[in-house]
Formats: structure tokens, sequence, C-alpha cells
């Protein structure tokens, strides 16, 4: 087996698979359009695998559907947020100075603010299109990132290596580009796979809370719509339950994947143990 | 060539680590700065590349060939470095980012200072390894830094080191963490630089007499003696420098006790600063003495003041 490629990360990658599979395929996988009326409040059936919902919509074409809106989200927030945060986060880590305190007041200060207030807030006045939504979660999630890079690039910063950079005439950003960055590499990963399941996390909370992309099914969505027109109450275990496992298991999906690369050392406790 | 005068350094509000450095190293000069570690020697190494960290405050005035690099803005000094001053750091651990092969990073050097093509700096790189006694310069190019042993990545990094031409080679205890074996061959690296200049830090004596022509002793941040590197292993002026060699095996090992005084004792740093350890203590050595010509070499002595 590949050394960075331990059981965890095998897990997650093919927990991710299938959730990537099933957006994809979501019009070939889904057995009726998510947005058509029927009966309401059917139990499971053949018919109707997970049952339906108030207005008589199949709750599993609407959960197929609603993994495109959750992965999509998640993915792009994740991959802004880590954009900016190891660009910040290297800027400030190696540059020091007046630009390390500005950049780190920036961060202080996004730290501070409540983020999911702050993301309702955002998402109530701006309309609540995908883009929109992707902007509100970004806003407030870059700080980790930013943190956790600086400090990885001030410890790099003294590595004799690039030092010896320096003293070959080699300029700040070349040095910055082609001897930090890459020398980054799993934290980033990481980071950008972490940023992937929190953000999913958050979307999932706004459209909980009746915030989400209007229009679209998410998971986020159903569970709304389970809680608000009293699924939960009315003890439709099959409206409220499947939504909550799809975004737990999707979102440890990607917690195991952030395992790569760190299951080096475990794997050769085994090998040793077993060769002994 | 180099030039430095008064050249003190001081971090913040400490006591300076380095105090009136004033020395000149001429052309095709081999000059090793010796010193206890905490005597400031490879501040002195870094002040002249620019690269001390921002709470350095640095005085006094360093010039090459006439021009002043203190106060010289950072896109100039990337000019300078690697093109007319070479640096080759320590060995040991990471002086080689471990992402990229031997090659790569030689090529890079190669590259920002001499145009020419990808293809052209790999033959130079290559040629350059081996003109510094690696076999094999081709393979050792794709190699990584980790294949490689302590000695190997050495004699890399004094070839990365003058990849660009320059004619001044900076050295900071390139022996450092090496065995006997692996320091011969440093030494042997060093002999095939043929007529480039150089300033080599080190507290590795006998390399020190190996490759230098002359010697400067620093101690609690003072020059204390400078001379041409035959006269001093022979017949060391200062009682420091004399204790320093009678302390080598093949001397009968005479460790000296002691150690230097503490940068923030005021009253010992005003006095001579080898006055605890020294065995010619007078009454007039509570003050400090001065920099003393004797014949072509100085020493930093009262007993030759008169």
């Amino acid at each position: 087996m590949h050394k960075k490629l331990n059981g965890r990360v095998l897990a997650g990658l093919v927990i991710l698979s299938v959730v990537l599979l099933v957006a994809m395929l979501a019009p070939v996988l889904a057995p009726h359009d998510p947005y058509e009326l029927g009966i309401p409040y059917l139990r499971p059936s053949a018919e109707h695998p997970l049952g339906t919902n108030d207005i008589g919509q199949d709750i599993l074409s609407e959960l197929i559907y609603g993994t495109r809106i959750s992965l999509l989200i998640g993915t792009v927030s994740a991959l802004t947020v880590t954009v900016v945060g190891t660009a910040l986060g290297i800027l400030s880590g190696y540059l020091s100075g007046w630009v390390d305190r500005v950049i780190m007041q920036m961060t202080n200060v996004a730290m501070a603010l409540p983020s999911l207030p702050l993301t309702i807030i955002l998402v109530a006045f701006l309309d609540a299109s995908v883009w929109n939504i992707i902007l509100a979660i970004c806003i407030t999630a870059w700080t980790s990132t930013a943190r956790i890079i600086r400090s990885r690039v001030q410890q790099l910063k003294c590595l004799p290596f690039v030092q010896i950079e320096r003293t070959m005439g080699a300029s700040g950003a070349y040095i910055m580009l082609r001897h930090i960055l890459p020398n980054l590499g799993e934290i980033v990963f990481v980071r950008a796979v972490l940023s992937v399941g929190s953000a999913m996390l958050t979307e999932a909370s706004l459209s909980f809370l009746g915030l989400g992309v209007i229009g679209q099914k998410s998971w986020g969505g159903i569970l709304h719509y389970a809680f608000f027109r009293n699924g939960i109450i009315n003890g439709a275990y099959w409206w409220y339950v499947p939504p909550i496992l799809c975004i737990s298991v999707s979102v440890l999906g990607f917690m195991l994947l952030s395992y790569y690369g760190d299951g080096s050392a475990h794997g050769r406790d085994r090998k040793e143990k077993g060769n002994a | 060539m180099l030039e430095i005068e008064e050249v003190s350094i001081h971090f913040g509000n400490n006591p300076e680590v380095v105090s009136d450095a004033t020395f000149t190293v001429n052309g095709g000069d081999r000059l090793a700065v010796i010193g206890e570690t905490g005597s400031g020697k490879s501040v002195l190494l870094l002040a002249v590349l620019g690269l001390l960290p921002a709470s350095a405050r640095i005085t006094g005035s360093i010039q090459l060939n006439g021009r002043e690099l203190l106060g010289c803005r950072e896109r100039e000094l990337n000019q300078i470095r690697g093109k007319e001053i070479a640096y080759i750091p320590q060995g040991s651990g990471n002086g080689l980012n471990p992402l990229y092969t031997v090659g790569h990073q030689l090529c890079e050097t190669i590259q920002k200072h001499r145009h020419c093509t990808r293809k052209e700096a790999l033959l130079q790189a290559a040629a350059l390894l081996e003109s510094f006694g690696l076999e094999h310069g081709e393979s050792l190019c794709r190699s990584y830094p980790f294949q490689l042993s302590g000695g190997m990545r050495q004699r890399v990094l004094i070839a990365m080191g003058i990849a660009a031409g320059a004619e001044l080679v900076l050295a900071d205890e390139p022996t450092k963490g090496l065995d006997r074996r692996r320091i011969t061959l440093v030494e042997d690296a060093f002999h095939r630089l043929g007529e480039r200049t150089l300033l080599c830090v080190t507290h590795d004596l006998r390399f020190a007499k190996d490759i230098s022509s002359r010697v400067i002793v620093m101690y609690a941040s003072q020059q204390i003696e400078c001379g041409d590197s035959r006269s001093f292993f022979e017949e060391p002026l200062h009682p420091y420098s004399r204790a320093m060699l009678a302390a080598l095996p093949e001397h009968g090992l005479h460790a000296t006790m002691g150690f230097a005084p503490p940068r923030r004792d005021k009253d010992a740093r005003r006095a001579c600063r080898v006055y605890e350890r020294c065995p010619w203590r007078s009454e007039r050595c509570r003050k400090a003495p001065p920099l003393l010509a004797v014949g072509e070499r100085k020493v930093r002595c009262w007993k030759y003041a008169d």
C-alpha cells in the first residue's frame, strides 16, 4: 500500500467517491422528480424507498439532488477559503513586520466576529444565490487556515535552506512560491479537506434556518421543512433522519481524507510488530 | 576587497555581540575567524550578507569593492548575494530543500545569475559537483538531499554557494557536525576553491590551520588577535590564543578553565575580557587594552604595549 494511503484515508475516499458519483448521476439515480408533488406522508415503500414529505415529494430523490448543492457549496467555499488563507498566511509569516501586523489584525477581527450570526445576516441581506452563500461562508472561514499556515511558514523561514536561498540572491516572492509553498503541501491539503467539511456543515445550518439556496434541494433544506412543517413532531423519521445521516457521513468522509500523509508512522509500527 | 570598519552589532537593547570589528579581506586572502561559541563570529558573517533579523542594530561600515553594504536595499542586496558574495552554510541538516533534487537546486542558482538554458545549467551543475570530488555528478544531480551523506551534502552546499561565480566566499562553520574523515573531504573541497577569496568562520583549529592564510581570533565579541596563519599557529601572541592552541591534542590537551564574561557583566567587559582566564594578568588589565600592532600582526593585550 502507498505509505500515505492508510485505512482511514481509503475509507474516506470510498465515501467521497460514492457521494461524488451520486451528485454527478443524480438524474439517473433519482427514482422520481424531486419537485413532483404526490401523496403526502407516505411511509417508506418499494415505490418511495424513503417515503414522501408533507407535499408528497419523494425524499430519496430530494436527497440525491441535495448532494449536488451540498458538495458544490462545500468544495467551492473550501477552495476559496484555502487559497485566501494560504496566501495571507504565507505573506504574513514570511514578510513579518507591518504586513504581518495588518494581516493578523484582520484575522483577529474576523476571528472575534461570531461567524454564524454574521453569515446569517449576510445571507439575509444578499440574495440567497449559491454564490452569495459561498461568499458568506468564506468571509470568516479563512482565519484559522491563515493562522496555521502563518506559524508553519515562520518555522520554515528559519530553516537553513530558506536562508541559503536568500544568500544566493533569491527574491522573497521566488522563495515564497517555489520553496515555502511546496513545503506546505500537506498542511494546505488537510486544511482544505477539513474546510470542505465545515463549509458543508455551515451550509446545512443556513439551509436549516431557511436561508439556503431558494428553489434548490439541499440536505439542510430538507431538514428545514421537516422541522418547520411538523415532520419531526409527527414522527416522520424517514423525513428527518436520512438528511442528517447524509450530512454526517459525507463530512466524515472529508475528515477521514484529512488523515492523508498522517499514517506513515502508524503503518511502519504495524509492519515492525508483524515482523517481530 | 571586503573592508569591515568599526562594526558593532547589538540586538535590541542588549549589550553588543560584536564590538568594533575592523579588518580587511584582500583579494585572494583566505581568512579564518576563530572563536568559541557565542563570540560573535557568525553574526558578523550574517551582517556582511545583510541577513540579520530586523532587531539587529549595526554601526560602522562594511564595504565590498568600495561599495557600502550597510543600508543597502533588499533588491540591491539580492543582486550582490550569490553573484558577488557566496555563502556556505553549516552542513548539518536542512541546508537543502528536501523536496527538490540536488540538480534542481544547483540549476536554480546558476540560472538566476547566468543566463543559460536548463540543459546547460544541468551540465554545469554536474561538472561543478565533479570538480569538488563528487563522483557521478549527473546521477547525483538527480538525487534528493536525503539520499546523500553528511559529507556529500556539505560539498554540494559548497558547490551551490559558488555556483553563481562569486569571488568572495563566506563560510559559516562548514565542518560542524562532521567527523574527521568528512572534514578532510571538506578541506579538500576548500582547496579546490582556487583563487577565490575566503572568509571562513570556524571553531575547528585544525581545519583553520589547513585552509587559511590569515587568522582572526574573536573572544567575547572582540577581535583579540589577527595575523598570518603560519606565524599564528607557530607562535600565538595573545595568552588566550596560546591557551587555545595548547589545548589541541598534539600540544598535550592542556585545557583552559573558565568562561568568557557574561554579556551583562559591565565591569568585566570594561576590563580586558580575558582577565579571568589570563595567566599574565596584572593591575593594568583592569582597563581594556587596545588592538596593538606587533610587526605585521595585531593583538589586544597590554603585554605588548611596551
